[in-house]
């Protein structure tokens, strides 16, 4: 398969999630008669006759998804929506407040402080750990024994559930009696003590140290799983023509990858966006909010200020910004 | 059968076996890096609290023990939320594809006047984070208008886990896509031998669709044995904990890291033991998410 049409399958995958047709190339197949006549089920007496319609059949198979997405997706976002126009707190009355807890957000200043950690944490864990799941799907890509192990090794920590896997890592990165500065300890330059997760300038590196152990081994699995689709002989053709092994990876194995990559940046962006059990876990926001994400700050004003009204304004803002993020990215896709 | 980069006389050549011997160092050093969490756990619940404060840590335990498991398991009703996670997770993940298949096959080969309203609105809520929705949630499940006259209180119940885990626009979509290349002529020619729209989807397209909604199905249990956020709010009362959530509390009620570590340790458990059961249906899982990402 060649790039172009990766693109477009990837593409048409999108469509796939955002409501488009999936087989767009396939002409319409013209309707079969009982889709036609709205009296195909007349004939039939009763009850029995008004569910055969096909009007009525249609409804039958799309009413409880709609009716559970109503309530418990639709109905609360709406009830979000209305709460961020009031002030509310869980014991006392609503009042209707008008804009003023989107004004309060905007200068809010612990609110751009999470937005400066979002992209910090976005910028750092992009710089230190994108080309890794990348490289590991092409050397696996080339193993002929031992993919398995690999593969489920590298599947692990995405497997193990975030509790268990974050309270480790604190844990390992405990600043007097951790694994980690034990580890370093064995160097020659003797006892290490480095508070990773009480220290301001290192608390953020160390989310994205467990970050990047839990992302890592999936998306490189995501790679690989495209990496497979590439037909034998589009490799055996540039190997006949001589091309080294960098300008393979480049002109074959990167461009099958950059549909992947595309999607993947986009997860990370919208994942990093919400990350909320990391740093609950891990740091609690602090050492001296330093860490503080949007999710860790709305848990905080909702449950311990009962601030619910603020939070919820939080909430359709954040909502706000990923749509706003997913669209761009949708078409800056369909541009290029 | 599929291949790599490099065929098999490059293999051959020593500058080749050396950067891929390279390679091969620093992928198992970074497989040592993912495995050593897992080992510190071990290493971590099998030490007395005694040896817990050594600064620098005992990369090695003096003496070994298996008191800490002893003890997380009597502060810990393990079984209770063992079956509490089993509950919430498995319902989640079979009401999922009990309401996401037919509304895919629905939206992906029946006519209906508002299909573009509502792919547009379930696709709003593949967007939503959960974030923007507990606060709601909670309210809502805190008077749940379904009783009483100023609603039901479900939160501190398995109902106000399992209830907001029932949607789920990822499943929906994939099936969609999926189902989109369901071929017509199966669908057409048992119509025509007079089966009903619902006898096609029951006795064709769910057994047709069978590995997919395995893989689903696994993705939602996954998700709801590992959730933690929506719980933390939604139950406080420690008879309703799911399993994750009890290990959090542990720690939290002041628990040494040796019990803390133990508990976790039991609560890694149930998930590898799924994955090594299904590995393989997990495994065409990925194809297929290459195709539907």
């Amino acid at each position: 398969m060649n790039p172009r049409e990766e693109d477009s399958r990837l593409e048409r995958a999108y469509e796939g999630l955002l409501g488009g047709d999936v087989d767009e190339g396939v002409a319409p197949i013209p309707a079969t008669p009982w889709e036609e006549s709205p009296e195909a089920g007349a004939r039939l007496p009763g009850w029995g006759g008004f569910f055969a319609r096909p009007g009525v059949v249609a409804w039958t198979f799309l009413l409880p998804a709609l009716a559970a997405f109503f309530v418990f997706s639709w109905l609360p976002l709406l009830r979000g929506l209305v709460l961020s126009f009031q002030d509310f707190g869980l014991v006392k009355e609503a009042n209707w407040v008008g804009l003023d807890n989107y004004l309060r957000a905007m200068s809010d200043p612990q609110v751009i402080a999470t937005l400066v950690h979002a992209i910090a944490f976005c910028a750092l864990s992009l710089a230190l750990g994108f080309w890794a799941p990348v490289a590991l799907a092409l050397y696996a890509n080339e193993l002929r024994r031992g993919r398995g192990l690999l593969k489920a090794v590298f599947f692990l920590p995405f497997l193990t559930p975030t509790v268990p896997a974050v309270l480790v890592w604190r844990w390992i990165l405990d600043g007097g009696y951790g694994a980690l500065n034990a580890v370093l300890s064995l160097g020659p330059w003797g006892p290490v003590r480095i508070p990773w997760l009480t220290d301001p300038a290192l608390a953020l590196l160390s989310l994205v140290l467990v970050f990047l152990w839990k992302t890592t081994g999936w998306n490189a699995l995501i790679y690989q799983a495209a990496l497979r689709d590439v037909p034998a002989e589009v490799y055996e053709i540039a190997e006949l023509d001589g091309t080294g092994l960098w300008q393979r990876i480049r002109a074959v194995s990167l461009p099958i990858l950059r549909p992947t990559m595309a999607f993947l940046l986009l997860m990370q962006v919208i994942t990093t966006l919400q990350i909320f059990t990391e740093v609950h876990l891990l740091t609690g926001g602090g050492p001296a909010n330093s860490t503080e994400m949007i999710a860790t700050y709305m848990y905080k004003r909702s449950f311990l200020y009962l601030d619910i009204g603020y939070a919820a304004a939080l909430g359709v803002l954040l909502f706000l910004a990923l749509l706003g993020f997913t669209a761009a990215r949708l078409r800056s896709l369909e541009e290029s | 059968m599929p291949r790599g980069l490099l065929g098999d006389r490059e293999r051959r050549s020593p500058a080749v076996r050396l950067g891929f011997g390279f390679a091969t160092a620093v992928v198992a050093l970074m497989g040592c890096a993912t495995l050593a969490p897992f080992a510190w756990m071990l290493l971590t619940a099998v030490r007395p609290a005694g040896e817990l404060f050594a600064s620098p840590a005992r990369l090695w335990p003096e003496s070994w023990g298996l008191s800490a498991f002893v003890d997380a398991l009597e502060r810990l009703p393990l079984a209770r939320y063992l079956w509490n996670s089993v509950l919430v997770s498995g319902v989640s993940a079979l009401g999922q594809l009990a309401l996401a298949a037919p509304a895919a096959w629905g939206l992906a080969h029946m006519r209906s006047r508002f299909k573009p309203l509502w792919t547009l609105l379930l696709a709003a809520s593949l967007l939503v984070p959960v974030e923007t929705l507990v606060v709601p949630l909670f309210l809502e499940m805190r008077a749940f208008p379904l009783g009483g006259r100023s609603g039901w209180n479900l939160l501190d119940s398995p109902a106000a886990l399992i209830l907001p885990g029932l949607v789920s626009a990822f499943a929906l979509f994939t099936l969609k896509a999926f189902l989109g290349r369901f071929p017509r002529e199966i669908r057409d020619s048992a119509r025509l031998d007079g089966c009903s729209e619902w006898g096609v989807f029951l006795r064709f397209v769910l057994p047709m669709s069978r590995s997919i909604l395995t893989v689903l199905g696994l993705f939602g249990f996954i998700a709801a044995w590992n959730a933690f956020f929506w719980p933390l709010v939604a139950v406080s009362d420690p008879a309703h904990y799911t399993l994750v959530l009890g290990v959090q509390k542990l720690l939290e009620s002041g628990e040494p890291w040796n019990v803390v570590m133990a508990a976790s340790a039991l609560s890694v458990l149930p998930s590898l033991a799924l994955f090594m059961t299904l590995q393989g249906t997990l495994a065409r899982g990925l194809d297929l998410s290459g195709y539907f990402p």
